[in-house]
């Protein structure tokens, strides 16, 4: 039995709600993604918390994973651990189509 | 080329189809498994949906009368847990014919928790927030049994496809080349005992000629030596008829003198 911690990847609401339910260490293992942040930051703190072996799982906006799309997908393909959960953003309609596992799931 | 090599080439097909059977059932049992999680998986990302849109719908109703939290909430984590979560994911395996499952189990500190909400909702507004946090808990309870459910899912494609790939090596590759080999060795044999057989005729005829030339050979020595006896014999008899022919001219000699005497 291991402990695993729960990264956020989202917009402003979707990580303060998120770091409502506690899963949130200092301000380690989530990122907040505004209108200006570029996919390359994305990228970059995606990684970083893929390389993360504490890490169990990444929740993430559909949206902004679309923008890293072929990392989320590298990812998913190759390693098990930690877990890409992609999630609605406010406002936006969540579509099946694009999520990296269901994509595989289609298959 | 022995019946030593055959055996072990049989022993060892047999141990190969063996373990292509063994393997084909763990396939299988996976893929029963792997129908499963994928159905459950689908159903469970399009419940998603709601619940998470209901969360930040609850979020946005806290937002409404406690002021834009966000800022807030954000800086109470940096400072209220800078090193442990106060929700964090227990993670442990389900052994599923000897392949190792993740799963996960979602543990929270709710004083922790109870906390973040009072040190965010200062200016009033704690029990929207509340109720918000209660509605992104049943959201992230929620994406955690997605998660588990989509790292078993992924370990469990892994799985079956390695298994696969060993079930065809064994069933196309491993298996007919043995049989190959065992066929080429069994000609082979066969070849050396028809050879042996052959040659074992072969000898065979030649002792049978043999023997055949060797009683030949004896009639005729005995054919011989009858012969040269019954030679004898007849030199024998020869020699007599000619002594008694010397008798009698001598016989006739001495008539002859008794003649003169007379």
């Amino acid at each position: 039995m291991n402990a695993g911690k729960i990264a956020l990847i989202g917009d402003t609401d979707t990580i303060s709600g998120f770091l409502l339910t506690g899963v949130g260490v200092g301000d380690k293992n989530y990122f907040v993604v505004k209108d200006s942040t570029k996919p390359e930051d994305v990228a970059k703190h995606f990684n970083l918390f893929i390389e993360d072996k504490t890490n169990a799982m990444i929740i993430i906006n559909q949206t902004i994973a679309s923008s890293i799309r072929t990392i989320v997908e590298n990812h998913v393909k190759s390693k098990s651990l930690p877990v890409v959960i992609e999630i609605p953003s406010k406002g936006e309609k969540y579509d099946t189509t694009k999520d990296s596992v269901l994509k595989m799931l289609m298959k | 080329m022995s019946r030593a090599i055959l055996q072990a080439l049989k022993q060892r097909k047999t141990a190969a189809v063996k373990g292509k059977n063994l393997l084909k059932k763990k396939r299988d049992a996976m893929f029963a498994r792997f129908r499963s999680i994928q159905a459950e998986i689908r159903q469970a990302k399009l419940d998603m949906s709601p619940i998470v849109k209901s969360a930040s719908w609850a979020l946005t109703e806290a937002q409404f009368s406690a002021g834009d939290i966000s800022g807030r909430v954000i800086s109470s984590i940096a400072s209220s847990c800078p090193d442990q979560p106060h929700s964090f994911l227990k993670t442990s395996t389900e052994n599923l014919a000897g392949v190792m499952l993740p799963k996960f189990e979602l543990i929270s500190d709710n004083e922790g928790i109870s906390s973040i909400v009072s040190s965010v909702a200062i200016t009033g507004g704690s029990q929207r927030l509340k109720s918000a946090q209660k509605a992104y808990n049943k959201a992230l309870v929620h994406l955690v049994h997605i998660a588990s459910l989509q790292s078993c899912y992924l370990a469990l494609n892994d799985v079956i496809r390695i298994t696969s790939k060993r079930v065809n090596a064994l069933e196309y590759v491993v298996i007919p080349k043995l049989e190959e080999s065992i066929k080429e060795v069994e000609t082979e044999l066969e070849e050396q005992e028809r050879e042996e057989f052959f040659r074992l005729k072969k000898v065979k005829d030649k002792k049978q000629r043999d023997d055949a030339l060797a009683g030949q050979m004896e009639l005729l020595q005995e054919e011989l030596k009858r012969t040269k006896a019954l030679a004898d014999e007849i030199d024998k008899v020869e020699v007599q008829v000619g002594m008694k022919k010397a008798e009698s001219v001598e016989e006739e000699e001495e008539e002859e003198e008794e003649e003169v005497v007379f």
